[in-house]
């Protein structure tokens, strides 16, 4: 069962979790996900009134399978060429074949 | 001008094998009132006339050469923006996907192509899919056909609102946790959200995994059915989809076999939350039912109540999860490259790229997922989520069919919900559950829910069909 945890829900909290999500936040932006957040957590409280000790969790509605397969090639060499290339034509920028990128090395 | 508002899929079959009218016609019509239309309604993000035009005369050719058509030839469909259509642009109406196109067709993309049905274009939706009135697209507004100052509901807005404008004959969707339903009931058209694993999700841009389906919006029930079985069946790249054997019944159902369902009423799902309009409406939606000569019984589901939580939970750790593939180099032209290293370039990227709910969510993933509180919240959710599933295995040894309305309030005007994110959570609560629980559930006009028991569509369906020519009557 999990132990009690007191929530603290500040904007170094959130600065945090943006950084955990990649991603920056305005000062704005930031006071307003701190309040929603407070309120949307204040909601999930009801679940505690729930008594959950040895139920078992299902991934998801219907009842999981694990599916095996061999690892080999399903389609021919000139169909894969083509579908990276399909794949390399969707980049944004590209070079050679490759992913062009800023430079990202300081 | 063929008469577009009284096709329907079958219809529109008849018609071209009894050559009153040419496919090509029939797309040709349904642009021009895209032209005409779409300004207002919003309901379109691209549209691909070459390629339907060409899909067209291929079909009409196959006429005149006497070939036997499937049941989907030349059906003029939309398709929402997170489902990728090869070499046609898909941007799940963010701006981390803006100029993307598609390197393959989704395996429900793959299927309808294999029968020859011809995609006008692709539909707006709440970015990546989260929202439930179609206003967090970042790239516009879509209104309800029925009345341009509401909203369509959400998040397959675009879809919905493209079959109830007639700017399409039927389209697809996707439902996390009611986004083919919600709109369906708001546009007044039929949505229908497959069972988990029935229909395959390779291709859809993934919001939460253990969640997502792809179903039919349509005109009819009957559409419905033929949409859903031709979409149905196991697929290798998506290791949750099931083999599947799907009948005929589940567009030509039979009264007598429909006659037998005993249909389940929840008492949690006729409390004081719902709107008045909507309660009335539920009032005669169970007379109309019991007309039929069907049975009902009052059940309880007692931890539905929980639902809300327990998906707010579960839908944004699953997404924050799958956004994390966009790191602002493989999709999209870079929003800002002027960046000190490979982290500042992911972070200015994914703030430039993703919207304010998107965000909210994903800062809501990282909580519940966090070290320290995984346990409390994560894990908290997915044991009642079970509790749920019990819940609904319970109400099925006594009852077929589950009713409850769509959504518990009527359609409402555009912009009014948005700075309250728990105001429109609540408006999910009579969908959510079929997600969590994986079952398979429809929305019919005037807005009311049929939720049957895993891989049972045809029950739903069926019952749906007679309830249909009952009000057409």
């Amino acid at each position: 069962m999990a132990k009690k945890q007191e929530i603290i829900i500040n904007k170094s909290a959130i600065k945090k979790l943006a950084s955990l999500t990649r991603i920056t936040l305005k000062e704005k932006e930031a006071e307003v996900l701190e309040r929603d957040l407070e309120a949307i957590l204040g909601y999930f409280n009801e679940l505690n009134e729930l008594n959950t000790d040895g139920i078992k969790i299902k991934v998801s509605g219907v009842e999981a399978e694990n599916v095996f397969r061999e690892d080999m090639p399903a389609i021919s060499p000139s169909e894969s060429r083509a579908d990276s290339a399909a794949v390399r034509d969707a980049f944004p920028r590209a070079e050679k074949g490759y992913i062009k990128v800023p430079k990202v090395f300081e | 001008m063929v008469p577009l508002p009284k096709l329907t899929l079958k219809k529109f079959h008849d018609g071209l094998i009894n050559r009153e009218f040419k496919a090509r016609e029939v797309v040709e019509s349904y642009f021009k009132e895209i032209d005409k239309h779409d300004d207002k309604i919003g309901a379109y993000l691209s549209l691909d006339k070459e390629a339907a035009l060409l899909s067209a005369d291929e079909a009409d050719l196959r006429i005149k050469r006497g070939e036997r058509l499937d049941l989907l030839s030349a059906a003029p469909l939309a398709i929402k923006d997170n489902i990728l259509v090869k070499n046609t642009p898909t941007t799940a109406a963010s701006k981390v996907l803006e100029g993307y196109k598609a390197s393959y067709d989704a395996a429900v993309i793959k299927k309808l192509r294999s029968e020859g049905a011809i995609f006008l274009g692709k539909t707006n939706l709440d970015e990546f899919a989260c929202g439930s009135t179609t206003e967090s697209s970042a790239y516009k507004k879509t209104r309800n056909p029925h009345n341009t100052s509401l909203v369509p509901g959400g998040s397959s807005g675009g879809s919905a609102a493209a079959v109830a404008a007639n700017l399409c004959l039927a389209a697809l969707g996707s439902d996390t946790g009611g986004s083919i339903r919600q709109p369906a009931a708001f546009c007044e058209v039929v949505g229908l959200k497959p069972t988990y694993g029935a229909v395959s999700r390779s291709g859809l841009i993934a919001l939460g995994s253990s969640l997502d389906c792809i179903g039919p919006l349509t005109k009819t029930v009957e559409d419905a059915g033929i949409l859903f079985k031709s979409i149905a069946g196991v697929d290798s790249k998506d290791s949750t989809s099931r083999e599947t054997f799907y009948g005929d019944d589940l567009y030509r159902p039979k009264l007598e076999r429909v006659k037998e369902l005993v249909v389940g009423l929840p008492a949690e799902f006729a409390g004081a939350d719902i709107h008045p309009d909507i309660q009335s409406q539920m009032t005669e939606v169970v007379k109309n039912i019991k007309s039929l000569g069907i049975r009902t019984k009052s059940i309880s589901l007692p931890h539905v109540k929980y639902a809300i939580s327990c998906y707010y939970i579960i839908m944004p750790a699953e997404l924050s999860a799958n956004l994390s593939r966009f790191d602002g180099l493989r999709y999209a032209p870079l929003l800002d490259d002027d960046v000190k290293n490979l982290l500042d370039c992911y972070e200015k990227n994914r703030s430039l790229g993703f919207g304010k709910e998107i965000k909210r969510r994903l800062i809501l993933g990282a909580f519940v997922l966090s070290s320290g509180y995984y346990d409390a919240y994560y894990e908290k959710a997915q044991k009642v989520r079970s509790l749920i599933a019990d819940d609904f295995a319970r109400a099925y040894e006594e009852v077929d069919v589950i009713l409850t309305p769509t959504s518990p309030i009527p359609p409402f005007p555009l912009g009014k919900k948005v700075e309250d994110p728990m105001e429109l959570y609540f408006a999910d609560i009579m969908t959510i559950p079929a997600n969590l629980v994986g079952l398979p559930a429809i929305s019919i006009p005037p807005g009311f829910q049929l939720i049957g028991r895993h891989f049972k569509e045809a029950d739903i369906l069926g019952l749906g069909y007679y309830y249909e020519r009952l009000s057409n009557n």
